[in-house]
């Protein structure tokens, strides 16, 4: 069996030395990650440290503290389903980034996260992560997967990741109702906490049936870009679901 | 408190940067309209250029005067002393005001000119003497510069005393004879009492001309004998003709150089010296360099005249006639002393001609200057001056200058050493020397060279600033978490920012 290393910062210092990447097949699924593990390519993880994936660039900063702060207040919290909801008024405000690091930050905490990617039409794990295997999230969508098929584990921590194969025309898919609920109840059962990555309210109006099953409700906005309108729009789409809003890019 | 105030500043000056950084797209198109738009308001600003010179008065010429009021009028009396004369030729010579010269009012031209130019005395603790400073201000900047700079030199150059013309400089080695004492009395005279009544430099130079014109006028004389003598030996010649030929040597030349030759050389050789030092400081159309060359030139032709007429009599001599008696021989000799003592006769005639045009000039040179002294003997020398100069068409002071080819050894003469409520100054000799150069300024300020590239930047950032903070103000987008909260429905909390994380965006 090839190894993990020992912990996960030494994941991070190995990342940030820019040494080679040592993630490896594991032989045995971590036990609070039942599925297949699906390696990620040593180039994605080159693109992962330079993203803004700040639990890797930079994990004692301040942007991995606000991070870890906002999963303390969300682990704090007492939700009717451990089902974070994460959507923007528009695309390109940070939905992605802030998934991935907020799931890093309650893994840190010892929590076991399902990161499903849920935006069809524009999916970005695939140039985070590489791509997973020739079906995604879109086939689990379909019924032509089984959601364990499209899983793969995020090296040594405890985030399972499905993300979207091949991008879609639409997010029409989001309307099957019964592989939805199939794909949250396997990050349910298998994970404490299950992160769904929505496409934005202005590409996908009808979220708000997510929304009602959903725990926390956070609403990205980006600062200088997340039009104003927009953002009352998406904030009344919402409505009282909304429980946070996070506001990304505010250096000033 | 300051620490506090520091950090304020400290950040104000991140948040106008990072401001601009983020709207770079809308203000660098400002930053560089708005430099472009002050440039091109520069050029199209109507400027006046000021030009601006100082003269020194020199300190041994007891300028100082310990009462304040003559201190303050000693500019004005140098403006009145030198006013007209310097201001016409001024006007002709830089061309300022055509039509009006062309209507023949130069005298109005020079009195708006005089009246342009500021001449102020100014207290300059840097030099010991007192300072006067010249400035002129114009739309065109060379024309600032051209009347700052000929003002300025007009004061500081003294006024050249004119001298014997070349011809008439080499006839006295000739054929000038001593001055007679009682014509020396006459002429010291009749110029010394304006020359101690003025006390200027003028009465000087009068003083000058009536002893070069008794010099000519002793030359004059001394030529006419000298004329006299060879016209009887050629009467005489003429008488002795129908004889049989004596046994008369012919006359023999003296084999040395002509004295009157060897001057001439002399005197051009210092002629071009001079004429090189001006070049140096002057262009080839100013006045002094004009009338140097002219008067090269002159001496050129007189010295080419003179060799002409030298080569002829050092030919060698004819053989001795025959011992024999020969009747041709003797004619031939007799034709040749003829031929000698015509050339004579002509060249006395003509040194005769030169001293008396050189006369005239002297007459008239001293006529202009004796009105000059009179009218700065008047209550207002200036209005004087203007009225005598508009009623008749003296030539100004540069203008006689111009006029003379023959200046040479200009002396430093003060043109106003006297102001009108001054005792007169003992010691007239020293002159005004330039104590700074025609220095030009712009008027706008703003507008001057180095100053504008800074205030161009300055407004193109300005500018910039302007445009970032109507785009800020414009931007519908969120910008802070201020903004932010009054959005939130009753149901949401702020759950925090996330400071800007430099990273590549992700590809579509």
């Amino acid at each position: 069996m090839k190894s993990f290393p020992n912990s996960q910062s030494q994941a991070f210092a190995a990342a940030k030395a820019k040494a080679a990447p040592q993630w490896t097949v594991p032989e045995s699924r971590p036990s609070a990650a039942p599925g297949p593990a699906i390696l990620h390519s040593p180039a994605a993880l080159n693109t992962s440290r330079k993203d803004g994936f700040v639990f890797i660039s930079d994990p004692r900063g301040k942007a991995a503290n606000r991070y870890r702060a906002m999963a303390a207040t969300i682990l704090s919290g007492a939700w009717p389903r451990k089902r974070i909801l994460i959507t923007s008024p528009a695309p390109g405000d940070g939905k992605t980034m802030t998934c991935v690091n907020l799931a890093l930050a309650l893994s840190e905490r010892g929590q076991s996260v399902f990161l499903a990617e849920l935006n069809l039409v524009r999916p970005r794990y695939r140039f985070v992560f590489g791509s997973p295997s020739a079906a995604g999230v879109e086939a689990a969508l379909k019924g032509q997967v089984a959601p364990q098929d499209i899983t793969f584990q995020l090296g040594a921590t405890r985030i399972a990741v499905a993300s979207v194969a091949t991008p879609m025309a639409s997010n029409e898919l989001l309307g099957k109702q019964t592989n939805l609920d199939a794909l949250l109840a396997y990050g349910q059962i298998n994970y404490q906490w299950t992160i769904l990555d929505l496409p934005s309210i202005g590409e996908y109006p009808a979220i708000d049936d997510l929304a009602s099953q959903a725990g926390p409700v956070v609403l990205i906005a980006r600062s200088r870009k997340t039009k104003l309108d927009a953002f009352r729009r998406a904030s009344a789409a919402l409505g009282a679901r909304l429980n946070y809003v996070l506001l990304n890019d505010a250096a000033w | 408190m300051y620490s506090e105030l520091a950090m304020l500043i400290v950040r104000a000056a991140k948040d106008w940067f990072l401001l601009i950084a983020q709207r770079w797209r809308v203000t660098l198109p400002c930053l560089l309209g708005g430099a472009v738009l002050y440039l091109g308001m520069a050029a199209l600003w109507p400027k006046q250029y000021i030009g601006a010179a100082l003269v020194e008065l020199n300190p041994s010429n007891n300028w100082q005067s310990d009462v304040a009021g003559q201190r303050a009028s000693e500019a004005e009396a140098i403006r009145r002393a030198t006013a007209i004369p310097m201001w016409a030729a001024v006007v002709k010579r830089l061309d300022l005001s055509p039509e009006t010269v062309a209507d023949g009012r130069l005298a109005d031209a020079a009195e708006s000119l005089a009246s342009q130019v500021s001449i102020q005395q100014i207290d300059d603790a840097k030099h010991g003497s007192p300072i006067i400073r010249v400035r002129y201000a114009a739309s065109s900047r060379e024309q600032a510069l051209q009347v700052t700079r000929a003002v300025a030199d007009n004061l500081a150059k003294p006024l050249l005393p004119i001298t014997l013309a070349p011809t008439v400089a080499v006839a006295p080695t000739a054929f000038v004879a001593p001055l007679s004492p009682n014509r020396v009395k006459n002429i010291e005279t009749r110029s010394l009492p304006h020359a101690q009544t003025a006390g200027t430099d003028l009465a000087r130079q009068l003083q000058a001309r009536g002893e070069e014109a008794a010099k000519l006028e002793a030359a004059i004389h001394e030529n006419s004998a000298q004329l006299n003598a060879l016209q009887q030996q050629q009467q005489a010649q003429m008488d002795r003709k129908p004889a049989p030929a004596p046994e008369q040597e012919p006359r023999v030349l003296p084999s040395k150089a002509d004295p009157q030759l060897e001057s001439l050389r002399q005197q051009l050789a210092r002629d071009q010296q001079t004429l090189a030092e001006l070049r140096k400081r002057y262009t080839d159309d100013y006045p002094d360099i004009v009338a140097a060359k002219d008067k090269a030139q002159d001496l050129q032709t007189d010295i080419g005249r003179l060799e002409a007429a030298n080569a002829r009599p050092a030919q060698p001599q004819p053989a001795a006639p025959p011992p024999s008696g020969d009747e041709s021989a003797r004619q031939r000799i007799t034709q040749q002393l003829n031929q000698q003592l015509n050339q004579q006769l002509n060249q006395a005639q003509s040194a005769q001609d030169d001293l008396r045009r050189a006369l005239e000039r002297n007459h008239a040179q001293a006529a202009h200057l004796q009105s000059e002294i009179a009218a700065s003997k008047t209550i207002d020398p200036a209005t004087a001056a203007l009225a005598k100069y508009s009623d008749t068409p003296a030539k100004t002071q540069p203008d006689l200058i111009e006029a003379n080819p023959e200046i040479d050894n200009p002396a430093p003469v003060n043109p106003s050493t006297t102001p009108p409520n001054a005792a007169p100054s003992p010691s007239p000799s020293s002159s005004l020397s330039i104590a700074e150069g025609p220095v030009i300024s712009v008027s706008p300020a703003c507008f001057a060279a180095p100053l504008s590239w800074l205030l161009t930047f300055v407004f193109g950032a300005l500018a910039a600033f302007a445009a970032a903070w109507l785009a800020e103000r414009r931007d519908p987008s969120i910008r802070s978490e201020h903004m932010l909260r009054p959005l939130l429905p009753n149901s949401a909390l702020f759950l925090g920012s996330i400071p800007r994380v430099r990273h590549e965006v992700i590809p579509e």
